[in-house]
């Protein structure tokens, strides 16, 4: 996973987009993934395992899980992966330019 | 009228033979790739096994893992040219495995929705269609699920269905799901009964299907820091539950 969505971050560092994670690992464990990784997007910290709160709030009972909301805040893609995870994020952002 | 008989008989037996031996020999053909691929499968790991360093493991990686694509290939060249043949449906199965979302893959379970949607192989592959989200992937889904003769394959492809479209398509999901209920809700599987499951999934995606706001996350980083998801309204968003297991 990290290789694909450090390149979709670098494609799309000028574009109005944005990679959040919820990470679901002890925080040691967490930073040094960051770390070794060299992952530049922000995670909130979701207290150390898969049950934490923002997990259970959303109902993830699979990992990785991958949500793709467009700029209003609407969930339009879900689980999605590969190419179909950037085609979804491309199709939002054009989307969003042509509304404009 | 007796020579004729016997002659009809003897050509009768030579095309029977014929055809067997062209059967045995496409089978016999798809059995020699499955034989090369298990053995470039032993070798690599074998050769993986015996790696040390960090560095050795990952040239094994490069130069004996093996060449999925060449496999699929060689596969298909033979499929391809006999695709009604039920010996077939191994090979073409195996390339979908290889190759889900992939050129081959889609020719692989387009000739498995044209001509195989009763084989009884299909059902491991079932199971992973779901997660190729790929336009060939959900025409076979729906194909076994329209048409086998089979319940249990029928249930199952229904549930693949529904699950490969719930991230895609919350309202096609939600159908598919609501026809599990009424149809296969006493079907089991792993986790329980279809209906049970069905319902859940239902319940999910009327919360958190594609068009449903997403719900506000309001929390800290790893460092510690706050910082809420409604920050990033006016963003597309990619939000990834990750761990790094």
């Amino acid at each position: 996973m990290y290789p694909h969505e450090r390149s979709l971050v670098a494609r799309l560092k000028d574009k109005p987009f944005a990679l959040l994670g919820v990470n679901s690992d002890p925080k040691d464990k967490a930073l040094d993934a960051i770390k070794r990784e060299n992952l530049t997007w922000r995670s909130w910290w979701d207290g150390g395992d898969t049950s934490g709160p923002i997990a259970r709030q959303y109902g993830v009972r699979a990992w990785p899980t991958i949500y793709v909301l467009d700029g209003k805040g609407v969930i339009r893609y879900k689980g999605v992966r590969g190419e179909k995870m950037d085609e979804a994020v491309d199709t939002l952002l054009k989307e969003m330019a042509s509304a404009k | 009228m007796k020579a004729q008989t016997s002659l009809v008989a003897a050509l009768a037996v030579a095309f029977l033979a014929a055809t067997a031996v062209a059967q045995d020999s496409v089978a016999d053909k798809i059995k020699a790739i499955q034989k090369d691929y298990q053995t470039a499968i032993s070798e690599y790991s074998t050769a993986m096994r015996a790696a040390k360093t960090t560095e050795e493991r990952a040239a094994v990686a490069k130069e004996k893992a093996p060449d999925r694509a060449k496999f699929a290939a060689r596969y298909m060249e033979i499929a391809e040219k006999d695709p009604k043949n039920a010996a077939v449906v191994e090979a073409l199965v195996s390339v979908a495995q290889m190759d889900l979302r992939g050129e081959n893959g889609a020719k692989a379970i387009d000739l498995l929705a044209a001509h195989h949607i009763e084989s009884p192989k299909l059902t491991p592959l079932v199971s992973i269609l779901r997660y190729a989200g790929t336009e060939s992937a959900d025409k076979l889904l729906r194909a076994i699920a329209d048409k086998s003769p089979d319940r249990d394959a029928k249930a199952n492809a229904t549930l693949a269905l529904a699950n490969s479209l719930k991230g895609r398509d919350a309202a096609a999901a939600e159908k598919i799901f609501n026809q599990i209920v009424e149809q296969f809700a006493d079907v089991t599987n792993r986790t329980g009964t279809m209906g049970d499951l069905a319902k859940e999934e239902i319940k999910h995606l009327q919360k958190f299907g594609a068009g449903k706001p997403a719900p506000e996350i309001a929390g800290t980083d790893i460092d510690g820091k706050d910082f809420k998801l409604s920050d990033y309204r006016g963003k597309v968003v990619m939000l990834d539950f990750w761990g790094d297991w």
